[in-house]
């Protein structure tokens, strides 16, 4: 047996207890630590990140409304289910069950789906994962920390500059249950003095698209305006360019929703001499 | 460090057990400078060599020889800051020339992989891979993390709301048109004409479902349907015989139509199984308020995998696909190794896969340009070797002796009083053993130990000492060391499966301890590595090499590896690659008496025999040149290493005892699971029930919670701060995790 060492120390060292012993696993927590460490960076451009009461409370609405949703599908078409097993002889009862079990479901999916995608859009923008590219290009000049104004669930708009422009960037979803999270205009002319875009999807699969904008002379139109996503922080971005020689007016048009054909709001855009 | 001024206080010691990727995290952290010295740390390690269950050897050749396959993900955000902190010291310390000359640095060792692979069943019969190119992300791992946090939920989300987008939006939906000629006799333009108007809004509803809706839609109205049919099967006859046929008839085409387009494509198949999973993961995270929920993913530790996925509206095809298998897969999680009881909690399984895909840095995947051992432990040793840690090779652990509880003192804990050894082997004259050996200028960790430096050491050669097999229990002496006069404080860093035998006391008396033993189960595994006279595509591999799982048992997960063949030591003509294969292995069906000294022997014949099979049987699936015509396998395609001794076999079956595989059964190597329910029963490194002894290792409670070299890491920076209060909990990356 190997020889032990002799007499080093007579006191028994011991460890102190932990400040703390587990992790911190609350998501939300997360979210306000980072929106926290952000505001407090020393090299943060573009808008200032904000958690306010009311986005908590969106949030806190949304899962709750989400979770009901869930529990009311799904005993919805447990109860229809339940039905069909046991036989219905009517068959005006059987098709509204079979009605209501398909559609139900199908809509549940696709509603959770792209509401939790809106949700987490939310958090995205809320917190501010990417600022927007500095509006005006050689007119420098970057956009000023949009507001947001929160109507009620259903329509959201957010104000701001860019370049010398005054924008305006609404969403207001036909289904009350979405949330739309408005896109960010980015100008990159310093003669555009407004531009006020205003979105109205009808579906979460809303792909807005801007073919032209016409002036009040119907001779004049702007085509250089487009929707983009921006690869960092998966956003929508509306970019409005504006060549030189460009009349100035207000030209105004449709958003058209490429997945659908259908119209799904305006922009209008104003231009000085 | 490595000399204390005189008057200076003694240092405290710190014994670490065990020598694996936790123990050495905690010796790191305990030993950086800033520490000033106020550890001294002594490593004991079994046999030769560190690593545990990472640890390789160099071979035949000098071929790297490893327990299984160790591939780093771009997300071991702390394993990497360690390492890529040894290498810049180990500059440091080359120059003073206090370690050799290491000046490389730790990306000359680390090839960026951002291919994965799945394998699955084809439509079409046989299997077909579906491999992924998954783009760079920015930074590398083990950047500061100040730099672009990809732990921030809001990181997450983002790049979760940009995956769904893309399958979502750019998703092909279904035509309604398409019928099959069985279902030609079904119009339903005619069949409007006489049905009552109700039936026609279903067929109507069903049909605009179909055109207008998502993928994920149409398989629930399938499935809808589905029971539709099968409860209206059960409806007595009713005058509205035309309204059933209606539906039996639209419910038939459109089962026949959409497993007609996804049994024959397997595109559409594999996206809509990849969607189905991610909207069954998001409904249950708002059934389940994850956001909100203080456990954070914990909350679902209850539940497996695949459950939590049928709960949420999954479909069974989705639950079986190969993008939910490669979960279980790659985390080993098969109860026993028995593939028929596949087990991982939802919490961990969740929590893990958000990490790899949303948080890594650089490269999905970081594949080591030498063993594990060479790349990771050797640096690592040279390091602490040089800041003054000891290393004690040959000390296995026999007993963790606990204090006389009659002689507590009023309200203080229980503690760790004494270490019991064996000591194996010694060395000539008590010289410290010299562990390592160079390879093409690397040190390396040979895959025998040295048997000159150790007293009697031919005759342990000739005899056969396996050192680092619990079943061979012979030693050369023992040894007892006692607190205060030999150590202070103790890391366990010891496997989970060792600690039924050197923990019996804590076991017995406590609770908590038994119940993690109990309930925190592991896995022995399997590997072979076999080197090549060909390349993939000689092989019949048409694209770039990848590492691949979700394969047929009993190896279902390969990795090329011809990128480290240069690292070894082969004569010209080199081998054109290697390849790498791992699983689970089974259990016996009784407990291996600890003095059948054959049982790994026994075992690893069975891996052998398995791999034999495997590549008969199964490997051309993944390489169709790979075979003869007869079937067998093209064994003159293996590289003997024996060839140049002047041994070489001949192109049959043989020649695969010139190859390397290894069974990993010893409790201390086997896998940690995460089973169902597993995660509450872990105990922290924080923990403080015995006050002076942490645990270490990715079995512990060091909140990722999965086997990998990232949470062995995690756990050992636990034990550290545990000790001494450094690093801060909130530097240990990933820790404050949901």
């Amino acid at each position: 047996m190997a020889k032990k060492t002799v007499g080093r120390k007579s006191k028994r060292l011991r460890r102190r207890d932990p400040d703390r012993g587990a992790p911190n696993r609350r998501a939300i927590d997360h979210i306000m630590l980072a929106a926290k460490k952000r505001a407090g960076a020393k090299h943060r451009a573009g808008p200032k990140p904000r958690i306010s009461a009311s986005i908590q409370q969106a949030i806190g609405s949304m899962v709750q409304t989400s979770s009901n949703v869930i529990e009311e599908q799904i005993r919805a078409g447990q109860a229809a289910a339940e039905r069909l097993r046991l036989g219905i002889a009517s068959s005006r009862q059987l098709n509204a069950d079979v009605n209501m079990l398909v559609e139900s479901l199908a809509a549940a999916t696709r509603q959770l789906g792209t509401t939790w995608l809106q949700v987490v859009s939310i958090i995205v923008r809320a917190i501010g994962t990417q600022a927007p590219t500095a509006g005006g290009g050689s007119s420098g000049g970057g956009p000023a920390s949009p507001t947001w104004s929160w109507p009620g669930l259903g329509a959201i708009t957010q104000t701001g500059k860019s370049g010398n422009a005054t924008t305006s960037s609404s969403i207001t979803p036909a289904d009350p249950a979405m949330i739309g999270v408005p896109p960010q205009i980015v100008v990159n002319s310093k003669r555009v003095t407004n531009v006020t875009l205003d979105l109205h999807p009808r579906s979460a699969r809303f792909v807005p698209f801007v073919q032209q904008l016409i002036a009040a002379n119907a001779k004049h139109s702007l085509s250089s305006v487009k929707f983009t996503v921006s690869p960092d922080s998966h956003c929508l971005i509306l970019t409005v360019n504006v060549p030189t020689r460009q009349p100035a007016g207000n030209y105004s048009g449709p958003i058209i929703d490429s997945s659908t054909s259908q119209e799904g709001g305006t922009l209008s855009v104003t231009i000085s001499r | 460090m490595g000399k204390r001024q005189l008057g200076a206080r003694k240092p405290i010691e710190v014994a670490i057990i065990g020598g694996g990727c936790a123990s050495v995290a905690a010796a790191f952290e305990l030993t950086r400078p800033s520490q000033k010295g106020a550890y001294h740390v002594t490593i004991y390690q079994l046999g030769w060599r560190l690593g545990g269950k990472g640890a390789s050897g160099r071979g035949p050749m000098g071929r790297i020889e490893e327990h299984g396959l160790h591939v780093w993900l771009g997300c071991y955000e702390n394993a990497f800051l360690l390492l890529r902190q040894c290498y810049e010291e180990l500059k440091t310390t080359a120059k003073a020339g206090e370690a050799k000359g290491r000046t490389r640095n730790w990306d000359d060792f680390f090839l960026p992989d951002s291919h994965i692979a799945v394998a699955g069943a084809s439509a079409q019969g046989g299997w077909v891979n579906w491999a992924a190119h998954f783009p760079p992300a920015p930074g590398l791992p083990g950047d500061a993390i100040e730099l672009q946090n990809p732990f921030a939920l809001t990181h997450y989300f983002a790049r979760a709301v940009s995956l769904l987008r893309t399958l979502l939006l750019g998703l092909e939906t279904f035509r309604a048109t398409g019928m099959t000629n069985a279902d030609a006799d079904f119009d339903s333009s005619q069949t409007r004409d006489e049905l009552p108007g109700e039936t026609v809004d279903i067929a109507a509803r069903i049909g605009e479902l179909l055109r207008a809706g998502a993928l994920a839609s149409a398989a629930i109205a399938v499935e809808a349907l589905a029971l539709v049919e099968a409860a209206l099967k059960s409806i007595p006859k009713v005058p509205e015989n035309m309204l059933l046929l209606v539906l039996e008839t639209i419910a038939s085409a459109l089962r026949k139509q959409f497993e007609a387009v996804v049994s024959s494509d397997d595109q559409a198949r594999y996206q809509w199984e990849i969607i189905d999973l991610i909207l069954a993961n998001l409904v249950g995270a708002v059934r389940y308020k994850l956001l909100t929920d203080p456990r954070g993913l914990d909350a679902i530790d209850h539940l497996d995998h695949r459950e939590w996925l049928r709960e949420n509206g999954a479909s069974e095809r989705a639950v079986n696909s190969p993008f939910t298998r490669v979960l279980y897969d790659i985390a080993m999680a098969y109860e026993e190794g028995d593939p028929n009881r596949p087990a991982i909690s939802a919490g961990a399984a969740l929590r893990g896969t958000l990490r790899f895909f949303f948080t890594y840095r650089g490269a999905l995947f970081w594949k080591m340009r030498g063993g594990m051992g060479d790349v990771v432990f050797a640096p690592l040793y040279e390091v602490l070797r040089a800041r003054g840690v000891t290393f004690k090779f040959f000390h296995r652990l026999r007993n963790l002796r606990l204090a006389d509880t009659r002689k507590l003192a009023p309200r203080e804990k229980q503690y760790v009083e004494a270490l019991e050894f064996d000591v194996q082997a010694e060395t000539l004259e008590g010289r410290e053993y010299q562990p390592l050996i160079d390879i093409k200028g690397t040190p390396c960790w040979p895959s025998a130990p040295d048997y000159r430096q150790l007293k009697g050491g031919e005759r342990m050669r000739r005899q056969g000492w396996d050192f680092e097999s619990d079943w061979d229990q012979r030693k050369a002496a023992t040894l007892r060391l006692q607190v205060t006069h030999d150590f202070d404080f103790v890391v366990l860093g010891t496997g989970i499966g060792a600690l039924p035998h050197v923990c019996r006391e804590i076991i017995a008396t406590n609770a908590r301890w038994h119940d993690m033993v109990t309930r925190v189960k592991t896995v022995a595994t399997q590997a072979f590595q076999i080197w090549l006279d060909a390349d993939l595509q000689d092989l019949g591999w048409d694209i770039p090499p990848v590492t691949l799982t979700s394969f047929v048992k009993p190896f279902d997960t390969w990795a090329d590896m011809g990128h480290v063949v240069p690292a070894e030591n082969w004569p010209d003509p080199q081998p054109r690659t290697s390849a790498y294969f791992c699983n689970v292995l089974a259990d016996p069906p009784d407990e291996p008496n600890l003095r059948d000294i054959e049982y790994p022997k026994r075992r690893r014949k069975e891996v052998r025999n398995n791999a034999i099979r495997f590549l008969n049987s199964d490997v051309e699936k993944l390489w169709p040149k790979a075979k003869r015509r007869s079937g067998e396998f093209r064994w003159e395609l293996l590289v003997d290493a024996s060839a140049k001794a002047g041994h070489k076999r001949g192109a049959t079956r043989a020649r695969f005892s010139t190859q390397y595989w290894t069974a990993n059964v010893n409790p201390s190597d086997r896998y940690v699971l995460s089973v169902p329910g597993s995660a509450s029963h872990r105990i922290s490194p924080l923990d403080n029930t015995y006050d002076n002894l942490t645990i270490a290792g990715d079995w512990t409670d060091c909140s990722l919670n999965v086997g990998c070299v990232e949470a062995a890491v995690m756990s050992g920076r636990l034990a550290a701060h545990a000790i001494s209060r450094f690093p801060p909990l909130e530097d240990i990356i990933g820790f404050d995790h949901p």
